[in-house]
């Protein structure tokens, strides 16, 4: 029997995931402590934390559609061959791409710090994966669910972004420091916006399928939040920019585009009061959690990115450690909640399996101390961004005693992801164990 | 999460010298990648034109009530 792709792929996954953690867990000991572990110094370990934890999302959101397309939505993928050829050019790349961080090969920027050529094959991985999911979705009749929407946008402006964070490559954008700062922040803010595409699309996917209720993915509501996220990713990253020169108009459009953001908030809280105790019953038991986490993430990771958007506060926080907590509250609170939703749905799917009460009671004290680190982690961050923010505009302190000042918070930040690094192991390696009992049936 | 080094060469008591020992020293948190001398020069001069592009953090501006701010 042939093994699952979207299984293969959250497997890479998971391994990417926990050791995105572990990596990040090893730089901020480093941050705290010069010198802990120099084999894998800070340039190092900071790129390969990085780059793992967006392979985690990438892998996990792609073996999510590639599983539910043909099971759930009855659409077939146009290929069966392409996303294992996927697969192998993300495995192969991806294997270069650590070695090189490993023995010191730079040469990109943020999140791509690797040299550029190898984005070449990422490329071409996503171009195959794009073309299958157009062919295979393009048979759908009559009115897509908005998750179909979703996930078609996030890929065409994966493409689109990605190939947009390597301009620098030309001489018109590197000559330029001003351009040059503009094209990359403003490419990176609209590249987080289509992996989120990504993301809220197997969201909307989940509920629909747990709750098995059709209509959710085709609601006014649904599509309303769908075009203002879409509005955000074409319009919303201008607050990336907004210590550059540019246009006045440009920073008031995207300030009143961020702000858009409340209505999304307003609609997740309101439903999230109402889905909570609606959908429970039917609710797989462990993706609801997962899932009902993420709305909880929603709820204190927007409230703070619309605080930052505001420019009388942006100007204080840009930089600082608040960014870092918006990034991280984002990535770990709300994709990665909903991505292990995704994971322990798709796992329970495809290997029919039952956890024992043993397993289910590990992998809640997991999720529970994933959750509290994190929030743990979230605030430290928080308030050594604000304190730094306050010292700086002061100006009385040099940078080393501002540093000082604000080690406590940074210590407590490095207790509780060490901390989210326990609770993500005892979620995941159950799943890892069921996974393995999978391959072992299934061999060939 | 480093210090910002925007206009490290105009900025009072270090320059372009100050900039150079740590190029060539490093530091406990910021390695010494050992460049070579051209390559040295060419970072501060990239560091001089990036201090000409403005000035950052900006410390001194007003709120207006909508909440942008004016630069001084």
């Amino acid at each position: 029997m042939k093994k699952e792709i979207g299984i293969i792929f959250i497997l890479l996954a998971i391994f990417a995931l926990l050791g995105g953690v572990f990596f990040g867990s090893i730089s901020a000991l480093q941050f705290i402590i010069p010198g802990f572990l120099d084999s894998i110094p800070f340039f190092k370990s900071r790129p390969l934390h990085v780059s793992l934890v967006i392979a985690w999302i990438f892998l996990s959101s792609i073996g999510g559609i590639y599983y539910y397309l043909p099971r759930y939505c009855n659409l077939p993928l146009y290929s069966a061959k392409l996303p294992r050829i996927h697969f192998w050019i993300f495995l192969l790349t991806g294997i270069t791409i650590l070695s090189c961080y490993i023995i010191g090969k730079f040469g990109g920027r943020e999140y791509w710090e690797f040299p550029p050529i190898l984005a070449i094959p990422i490329f071409i991985s996503w171009v195959l994966f794009g073309f299958n999911y157009f062919k295979t979705v393009i048979k759908q009749a009559g009115q897509w669910p908005v998750y179909l929407w979703m996930w078609g946008t996030g890929i065409f402006f994966f493409l689109f972004t990605f190939s947009e964070s390597y301009l620098w490559l030309i001489p018109y954008f590197r000559d330029n420091i001003v351009r040059d700062i503009t094209v990359q922040w403003k490419a990176y803010g609209a590249l987080v916006g289509s992996w989120n595409m990504l993301v809220y699309g197997t969201v909307i996917f989940l509920m629909e399928r747990i709750k098995g209720d059709q209509s959710i993915a085709k609601s006014k509501l649904s599509f309303l939040m769908y075009f203002l996220g879409l509005t955000n990713l074409l319009f919303g990253w201008a607050h990336h920019i907004y210590i550059v020169p540019t246009h006045l108009w440009i920073r008031y459009f995207s300030y009143g585009i961020s702000m858009t953001e409340l209505l999304i908030l307003g609609n997740i809280i309101w439903n999230w009061k109402n889905s909570v105790t609606e959908t429970k019953k039917n609710f797989h038991f462990l993706s609801f959690k997962f899932i009902a986490a993420s709305d909880f993430w929603i709820f204190l990771n927007l409230a703070l990115a619309l605080v930052i958007s505001v420019p009388a506060i942006n100007i204080l926080t840009h930089g600082t450690h608040i960014t870092v907590a918006h990034a991280m509250g984002t990535t770990i609170g709300i994709n990665t909640m909903i991505l292990l939703a995704s994971c322990f749905f798709l796992i329970d799917d495809v290997t029919k399996h039952q956890y024992t009460l043993i397993q289910k009671k590990i992998i809640t004290i997991g999720f529970w101390i994933m959750n509290l680190f994190l929030m743990i982690f979230w605030a430290s961050l928080i308030l050594a961004g604000a304190e730094k923010g306050k010292l700086v505009i002061e100006d009385k302190l040099s940078f080393q005693e501002i540093m000082q000042n604000i080690s406590p918070y940074l210590t407590l930040f490095t207790i509780a992801g060490i901390g989210i690094f326990i609770g993500l192991l005892m979620i995941t390696i159950p799943l890892l164990k069921t996974i393995k009992e999978y391959f072992k049936i299934n061999k060939q | 999460m480093g210090p910002d080094i925007t206009n490290i060469i105009s900025a009072n008591n270090k320059g372009e010298m100050y900039a150079k020992a740590f190029l060539l020293s490093g530091t406990q948190r910021m390695p010494n990648f050992h460049l070579k001398e051209n390559e040295i020069d060419e970072l501060i001069a990239f560091l001089t034109y990036v201090d000409k592009t403005g000035i950052s953090p900006v410390k001194k501006f007003s709120i207006n009530i909508d909440g942008t701010i004016n630069q001084e």
